[in-house]
């Protein structure tokens, strides 16, 4: 497939013609969500507004000791390799393949930092179906997925989603092997949550979304690791 | 056309219960929608404007929730039809979920629990086994009432 040069913030950038296409895409969603914010002004929508409908769990909900240890490191080593900011480091690589590398090598780096496992990490856009990221475990091989048009358009929402993502993994692991020591507890809450399952776009209300576990839990982890 | 011949696409029972429920709850004009793509297998064009306060207001589709938010067809019906439920009632607190939700709800996770891992861990870890139990227990007391009302509203017509 020809490549396709596209300027994005004023930055020329080569990309294939299905990234392009996906660029254009999100460019559609991003107008959709700045017409919706504008007319929203007066409400504060915000992302601590989906944080706090995460229903009954959401404020009483607390990360566990763990959890300190995993944010710690995963601060750190975003630190380490951004130097506070993370647009300029992918700003630096010029094409989608070597973006794509390097966002990579950044998640195996975050990945190893906390030693969760992780076989797969995919950069794939229209399989994902309008979400940022996705996470799945088949047959033992457990998959990350992520939304490649981030990679160019919005690097730090790409970094969030994989530390999202990096903590669904976590949780996966501690159901069958709780090498990081949470409680019974949490580790029963995991297992029923990932048990019960529902999509944010299934059919199911979306009150049933905002009370799972799992989801409270990443968004949590990502707020702490990024100081939100 | 009930509501039961909506539901069999859904494999969990508590997904065919929340589902009906909401269909149900539905007012006439998602419902005729909801009839109408069940029908034809074309997801109609239904617009609604939000109206966020007096002066301010977006409009949004059943294509856009498809496209740009990744609704399936029948969950961006049931969307739009919770838009306008909450204007309806003026609840400003429950638009601003459902907003937020839209922009920043964009995720998903898939599982497959595999038997053996319950099995391993009745077996071997009896503290996290006796907690996951006090959770199914907890939950299948919220669903309770959804559950009795269910049987009569899946032989509804549409």
């Amino acid at each position: 497939m020809e490549p396709i040069t596209m300027t994005i913030a004023g930055v020329a950038i080569v990309v294939s013609a299905s990234v392009a296409w996906g660029i254009n895409k999100y460019q559609a969603i991003k107008r959709k969500n700045e017409e919706i914010l504008i007319a929203a002004i007066s409400l504060h929508v915000e992302k601590e507004a989906l944080q706090k409908s995460l229903s009954t769990y959401a404020e009483t909900y607390s990360l566990e000791e763990p959890d300190s240890e995993l944010i710690e490191r995963f601060k750190n080593k975003i630190k380490d390799i951004f130097r506070g900011n993370i647009e300029n480091e992918f700003l630096k690589r010029e094409t989608v393949e070597e973006k794509r590398l390097f966002a990579q090598q950044v998640i195996y780096e975050l990945i190893n930092s906390i030693g969760v496992k992780v076989d797969n990490i995919e950069f794939v856009h229209e399989e994902l179906k309008g979400a940022f990221g996705e996470t799945g475990s088949s047959n033992g091989i457990v998959t990350v997925r992520l939304d490649e048009v981030l990679l160019v358009d919005d690097p730090i929402q790409l970094i969030k989603t994989a530390c999202h993502e990096l903590k669904h993994c976590v949780q996966i692991q501690t159901i069958t092997n709780n090498v990081w020591g949470y409680s019974p507890q949490r580790v029963a809450e995991y297992l029923y949550s990932w048990q019960n399952y529902v999509s944010p776009t299934s059919l199911e209300c979306i009150e049933a979304y905002e009370k799972q576990i799992i989801e409270i839990d990443a968004n949590k982890f990502v707020d702490a690791v990024f100081d939100l | 056309m009930k509501i039961k011949d909506l539901l069999e696409p859904i494999g969990s029972l508590k997904g065919k219960i929340y589902t009906a429920y909401r269909i149900f709850n539905c007012n006439p004009k998602i419902k005729s929608a909801i009839k109408e793509w069940k029908i034809n297998k074309d997801l109609p064009t239904v617009y609604i404007n939000v109206r966020t306060s007096e002066n301010s207001s977006f409009e949004i589709s059943s294509y856009d929730l498809v496209d740009l938010y990744g609704f399936n067809e029948l969950a961006a019906l049931l969307m739009l039809d919770e838009l306008e439920k909450v204007q309806e009632r003026n609840d400003k607190e429950r638009l601003e979920i459902l907003i937020s939700f839209l922009l920043y709800g964009r995720h998903r996770t898939r599982l497959l629990i595999p038997q053996s891992v319950f099995e391993d861990i009745k077996n071997n870890q009896p503290d996290v086994w006796k907690e996951y139990q006090k959770i199914c227990d907890a939950e299948a007391t919220k669903y309770h009432d959804l559950e009795k009302m269910y049987p009569r509203i899946v032989e509804t017509d549409l």
